[in-house]
Order: C-alpha cells, then structure tokens, then sequence
C-alpha cells in the first residue's frame, strides 16, 4: 500500500471517529466547515483553476439556498430532491449569467461579480413576500425516509457523516477533473486564454462548463446551509461571505486540491479564536489577505510545497 | 493539389486596407514563404487564415470547404495550427503540458464521450495511450529529448522553446502549419537547425506557410513565395524568380 | 445630482490612479470613508468650521491613500492583477471593519450650515450645500485638466500614464508620481464623503456601494479618460434618482446595478475607453 494511501486512510478514519469523541459543538462547527469546504472547492475551481476571481461568490450559494428552502417549503418537496433541484438551479444561473459575463476578461470579470454578488443580495434583502425580506425564512429539516425500512429525522451526527461524505466524493471528484485534460484546458485558460484558443481549446465552452460547476457546488452548499442551520437569511450571502469564501481558497492556496481544507479550517478557527475580539476578527481577516497577497501567494498549499517539496498545486 | 485558397480577400482597419484583392493558394506538402517589408500585411493574413479576425470581403477555402465563421479553436480541429510572431508559449507549464494542450482538438469532449469513457475504461486507456504516444512521438520529431517533458519552459533556451512552440502546434496534425517570424531571436546555427525541422516537418506531409525577415534563409528552404506590399500581393513564383525580379527589389530598396 | 456629483469625485481619483497604476485600488472607499470621519471629527468634535474641517480631511485621507501605496500596492505592482485587486479588497474589508469598532453603532453626522441653506435662481430651489459640493467639484476638474495639461508634473502624469517604462526612461520618477496620485485620489474622495457626510450622515459601511459604482464609472468612461468618468459618473447619478423615482427606492440600488452590469458586459471597453 502507497504511504498516500495510508495517510489518506488515516485522515479518514479520524472523520469517521470525531462525532464519536468530540463535544457537540464542535462537530456543529466541523459540520459547518465541511460546507464551507464544498463551496470553496467550486470556487477554487473557477478562480484557482481557471483564474477567473469571483468577488460575488455567496450570490451563487444564496440562489442555492433560498430556492432549496422554498422548494421544500413551498412546494412540498423532500430535502433530497429540493437540494439536487436546487443545486441545478444555481448551475443553470451559472450557465446564463455566464453568456454575459464570462467575456469580460480578469478584472472586469471580477467587478462584474462583485456587481452581480450585490444585486443579488439586494435581491435576497428586498424581495420580502419571496425571501422573506431581512428576517429570511425558517427552513424544515431533513427526514431519511425509505418507506417500510427506516424513517427518522436528521441529527447533528447525521448532518455530519452526510456532509463529510459529500466533501470527500466531491474531493475525489474534481481530483480526476483536475488530472484530466479538462483540468489541463482550464489551466491552459488561466495562462494565456488567446493562445489556448489558437491551440484548439474550446475556451468558451470550457469556462461555461466550469462555471456552471462551480456554482453547482455553490449551490449545494447553499442547500446544505439552509437545512443544516434551519434558516435563510440575507446577511449570510453579503459582501462578508463572498469574501470569506475568497478568502478561504486563497489561505489555503489556489488551485490546490487540499486548499479548501485548508482554508476553511484555519477561516473556522480564527473565527472562533478572534470571537473575543468582536469587530477586530474582521479587521485581522483582511490584514490576513492582504499579507497573504504580499508575502505568500501560494497559500498554505504553497508554503507546504516548499516544505515538503511536492507539488500540491497546479 | 490545392489546401488552402483565398480568393479576393479584403481587410481594412479604420479606413487602412491593411489586405487587398489577395488571391493565392498553397498546395499540399510545400513550403510557401510570405515576404515583404514591415507592415506589408503579413500577419494579418495569418490572422485572416486562422479566423482571429473576419475578412470585410472574400473567401477562404480549406480542402474546398470555407472556413468562414468557424470558431478559433475549430480551425485548429480542421488541420490549421500556427505559431506567433512573439515566442508564445505557457511560460509557467512544462514542456509535456504545453505540447498536451495543442492536442485538445483531438480528444472529443462532451458529456457523450465523458460517459462513454466511463463506461468502457478500456477504450479510454487505449485513446490515452494513443495520445502519450503522439506527444512523444512530436517531442522526438522536434528534437526535444524526452527528460524535458516536466521541465518547466521558462527555464529552457530560446531555441528549445521554439521547438516547444512548434511541437505544441503540431500535436494536432495540422495538415497546414503558419509559422510567424520562427527564426528570429536565434543566431546563425540555431536558425538553420530550425530550418531543418521546418524541412522535416514539410516532408512529412505537412504545408507550410512561412513569414520571416531572413531572406537568405527563407529563400532556401521555400519552393514557392508569394512578395506582399501595402497589403496586395505583388509577385508569386519560386525562390529564384523572386529574387530575379525588378518589382520586388524595388520594394525592398525603395525606388 | 448629488450622487452623480459625488460619484463623480470618487470615480476621478480612481481614474487617475488607475491610469497611472494601471491597478485597481478596492480600498479606495475606505480612504472615502475615512475621510468622512476625519472630517467629522474635526469639525464637530473638535468645533473647526466645516469646510476647513473638510480641507484637513482631505489632506489626512491623501496620507492615508499614500500610506497604502508605500506598504501594500507597491510591493504588488509586478504581478497578475487578482494579486492587487485581492489585496485592495482586504485592505478595504479591514479598514471598514475598523471604522465599525472606532465609530461603533452610532450615526455619525457632520454639521454644516449651508446645508439648511436653500438657494434660489433662475427660478429653482437649490439646497447650498450640494451646490457647493458641484461647484467644487468643478473646480478641481477644471484645476486637473489644467495641471494636466500645462504644468510640468501634469506632463509627467500623463506621460506614466500612457507608457510607464518610456516615462521612466526619460527620468520621470514613477514613484513620486504614483505617490502624488494616490494622494490627490485620497484627496478627493474625502472630500466626496464629507459633503454626503454632511447631506447625510457618516457610516462605516458608507463607501462600499459608491466605490463600486465608481469602479464601473471607470471602467466606462474608459479607464484613465477624465472626461468619460465626468460624464459617465453624472449620467449614472441621474439613472439612479430616476430609477428612485419610477421603482421602489429600495430596488433603485439594485436596479442601478443590474442596467450598469448589462451596459458593461455589452461594451466591456466602455463608452470612451481606449483598447486596454
């Protein structure tokens, strides 16, 4: 067996066993981080992967979250199809709003979605009989029924094998997106958008396709939220979260597999650790991103790789 | 037999004709050289051929099909690859990636393919070991040795990453390869190792379309060459007639 | 018209920074805020007439703006550009956030007469402070493109504006102009927040929207042109009272946005942009 594949095994195995031996919050906040690491993963995606830097990110997991909220609220629907429903919902946004904005190259695009991040959070805010206004919605839980067998509703513990399991299928997932070809072309976009075209790359093609997967994931985190903490509300999809999320791939180290790992774990602790300090907690985030910009680009996947001197980012 | 024709093509930028009435052809498995002074229009038939821009009026035709409104990547997909005036390439990626990418034409994607190599893992291990072959096989033809595969290209010499360039170009067999300006940036021996390839490269059975301002060099290797001035095109014939004619030195020296 | 003209102030100094930076600088509304609050403080807290309060403001918030050149633009300027616009953002998220723990819940405003004041002629009631804001606002274009034009440094502006390297050749010292144009950047966008300061009122949170709508003034009167930004950033303040008028005043943001992004991705060089 390959010493990766062990310590894989091994990272595995304390997941499995965490609910069984932590305190309840604390997995309430792994299971929060899990999501968080769905949606940076997406993002990573389109801004790591594809250089495309999205200011707007939360917009996508908000249109997620409140369409999974009022599929099941309103329209009956289970958890299990309003969140598959949901997170295709937000691709299929993904995929129009592209035709619009994914021909503005780098910055430009990067305003764009800073613009389009703030009307939808107008959108969230405002539009009070659909999204219930700044109070949000009350959102159902989620019941595993197979009719005759089993039937409960879910549990922390629940939330938590569940999401986890999502994290790493996803994990693994954009790991052979990565390493295939498609991965290469993305890149290939990064670098120099003109000269992959001239190659043969169907960059328009590709970055529709990869943002549509992004917000995909956007919008199963989305979903995941709404059910997980029972409740939507405008304020978790503003400016803060969009960079949040931002901040989460880029602390962790763009396009990097593990970076959203990372990321989100270190954004989680320094959430909690910086509680006391109330507004400073922000103020030092930003002075995070800001030295990270300076001083390290790569993140801690980038960091590690001088360590260790392996390649855990493209 | 004909490849690539262009018939009374047109293109002017904001009032200037950058190309004008130029009809030619480049037939299959020749060097064709593109010559004439700085701003004679050149690159913007290139740009004309591979569809960077659309002409205002004419045709092109590839192997008898137009390739008007074709999309940039498609050209490459029909058999029409190039390389740039200044050194393009993925400075941060190495060699192997570079020369992966220029194959993108040749691997079908779509949600159809993805299932289908889902499904049937053999075939897909066998259309990959196909594809590793081809780039290997593009590494040898230009002269790259195999243990710079992972190497990084912006740590390679200039001459190397021009191979890298052209070996990016013809991972998609193209039938048809526009090389701009390949020679400069190389001294004396490192230009005519290029032209080797290049010699290579056409006896394989690829065309060539070649613009470059060394003259004694481009003069060597081509077997035909089209003299453009102020974007018309003013004398066509083989190396030795070009040099002979009174027309082109006078545009080269002025009357 | 209040907005257009204030706008207008932010989006100035935004195109003056990116033409000769060629950067996006997204801390720019903090400067703005920042310069709200400076003004307040020496205006009412400290009892200093306003529109001195006002001048010292401006002059603070044009330190500051240099302060963030020196130590995070600067060391930045070689690299793709996410790598600034990503540090300008933080930069922005920790100044804000700062403003929240320095000012606390309270709203903030800054006191000045003419603001009670309304002016008649030729037959319109004009409130006087926000004439006086447009009336400044006049002054400096005017004061701009004159400098630009006929002054030696003005020259140099332009000059690193248009080709940095070339500039630097011929001597032009390229961080004593980027300097003086994060300067005047500062300058100006705290003149713009402490006139909606006094308008208003004074908020932590007061510079993120208008800084983004200067950055798409910007980017559609084409980026580094003075006139374009004049003339977008007016039009754009007009679109938004009407838009206030004819919809809800709380879509009117929304909507502003929506026409500004759909007007930007159909001419993603803007009205009077040059090829970037």
């Amino acid at each position: 067996m390959s010493k990766k594949k062990i310590i894989i095994g091994l990272i595995l195995l304390a997941y499995a066993v965490i609910p069984v031996t932590s305190p309840e919050n604390i997995v309430h906040l792994m299971t929060i981080t899990g999501i968080w690491i769905i949606i940076a993963s997406g993002l990573n995606l389109l801004t790591g992967y594809m250089g495309y830097v999205s200011f707007g990110h939360a917009g996508f997991v908000g249109i997620g979250a409140y369409a999974s909220a009022l599929l099941t609220m309103r329209l009956g629907l289970s958890f299990w199809s309003g969140a598959l429903l949901a997170s295709l919902i937000t691709a299929l946004f993904g995929l129009l709003i592209g035709l619009a904005i994914l021909r503005l190259s780098g910055t430009y695009f990067s305003i764009g979605t800073l613009i389009l991040g703030e009307i939808l959070y107008s959108l969230y805010y405002n539009w009070s009989p659909v999204t219930g206004g700044f109070m949000g919605l009350n959102v159902p839980g989620v019941i595993f029924n197979i009719p005759g067998i089993i039937h409960f509703e879910f549990e922390l513990i629940h939330w938590y094998y569940f999401v986890y399991i999502l994290v790493f299928l996803i994990a693994g997932g954009l790991k052979l997106l990565v390493e295939s070809h498609f991965g290469k072309e993305l890149i290939a976009i990064r670098e120099n958008e003109s000269l992959s075209e001239s190659l043969g790359v169907n960059v328009n093609l590709r970055k529709s396709q990869c943002l549509a997967l992004t917000c995909f994931l956007a919008g199963l985190g989305g979903a995941l939220l709404a059910h997980f903490m029972r409740h939507v509300d405008p304020a978790s999809f503003a400016i803060a979260a969009s960079t949040e999320f931002l901040t989460i791939v880029i602390i962790g180290g763009l396009a990097s597999l593990v970076g959203p790992f990372f990321g989100a774990y270190v954004l989680i602790t320094l959430s909690l650790y910086l509680e006391i300090l109330g507004k400073w907690r922000m103020v030092v985030y930003g002075l995070i991103i800001v030295s990270i910009m300076i001083y390290a680009r790569g993140g801690i996947a980038g960091i590690l790789e001088k360590l260790f001197k392996t390649e855990f980012r493209k | 037999m004909t490849l690539l024709a262009s018939e009374n093509l047109c293109k002017s930028f904001g009032g200037l004709a950058a190309i004008s009435d130029v009809s030619f052809e480049i037939r299959a498995a020749e060097i064709l050289a593109l010559i004439g002074p700085n701003g004679a229009g050149k690159t913007t038939l290139l740009n004309l051929i591979t569809n960077f821009i659309a002409p205002d009026s004419g045709d092109i035709t590839f192997r008898g099909e137009t390739i008007y409104g074709l999309p940039r990547h498609a050209i490459v997909g029909i058999g029409i690859a190039r390389t740039f005036q200044a050194l393009t390439i993925f400075e941060n990626l190495s060699v192997e990636d570079n020369i992966a990418i220029g194959q993108s034409s040749a691997r079908k994607s779509g949600l159809r393919n993805i299932l289908k190599n889902i499904s049937n893992k053999g075939l897909k291990r066998q259309n990959d070991r196909t594809l590793r072959q081809r780039l290997n096989d593009v590494m040898d033809f230009v002269n790259l040795h195999n243990r710079l595969l992972t190497r990084t290209v912006s740590t390679l010499s200039m001459l190397e990453k021009k191979r890298v360039a052209i070996a990016s170009a013809l991972a998609s067999e193209p039938k048809l390869l526009l090389l701009d300006e390949p020679l400069s940036g190389l001294n004396q021996s490192e230009a005519w190792e290029l032209l080797d390839l290049i010699k290579t490269t056409k006896n394989s059975g690829t065309s060539i379309l070649l613009i470059d301002h060394n003259l004694e060099a481009v003069m060597s290797i081509a077997e035909r060459v089209l003299v453009l001035n102020f974007g018309k095109l003013i004398k066509e014939g083989t190396p030795s007639q070009i040099i002979k004619s009174k027309k082109v030195s006078e545009v080269y020296l002025g009357k | 018209m209040l907005t257009g003209v204030s706008y207008v102030l932010i989006a100035l100094g935004l195109t003056l920074i990116f033409g000769v930076y060629r950067m996006i600088n997204l801390a720019h509304g903090a400067v703005y805020m920042w310069g709200a609050y400076f003004c307040h403080v020496f205006s009412d807290s400290l009892g200093f007439n306003t529109y001195l309060a006002t001048l010292i403001a401006m002059i603070l918030a044009g330190f500051l703006s240099v302060g963030l050149e020196k130590t995070v633009f600067r060391p930045l300027k070689n690299n793709p550009d996410w790598v600034a616009l990503v540090a300008g953002l933080g930069l922005y998220y920790a100044l804000e956030n700062f403003g929240w723990i320095v000012l606390g819940p309270r709203e903030l405003h800054i006191h000045a007469l003419a603001t009670q004041k309304v002016i008649r002629f030729w037959g319109m009631y004009a409130n006087l402070q926000k004439l006086i804001l447009a009336g400044l606002c006049v002054v400096i274009l005017v004061a701009m493109s004159i400098i630009l034009k006929k002054t030696g440094v003005g020259r140099a502006m332009r000059a690193a504006s248009s080709d940095q390297e070339a500039a630097k050749l011929v001597g032009i010292n390229i961080n004593r102009i980027s300097m003086l144009v994060f300067f005047l950047g500062g300058a100006f966008a705290a003149a713009a927040g402490s006139f909606v300061g006094s308008l208003t009122s004074v908020a932590p949170g007061m510079g993120f929207r208008p800084m983004i709508i200067a950055f798409v003034i910007v980017v559609f009167g084409g980026m580094g042109s003075i006139m374009g930004t004049v003339v977008t950033g007016l039009l754009v303040g007009v679109l938004q009272n009407i838009l206030a008028y004819v919809i809800a005043p709380k879509f009117a943001y929304c909507f502003t946005m929506l026409s500004l992004l759909a007007v930007f991705v159909m001419r993603p060089k803007g009205l009077f942009g040059e090829d970037t």
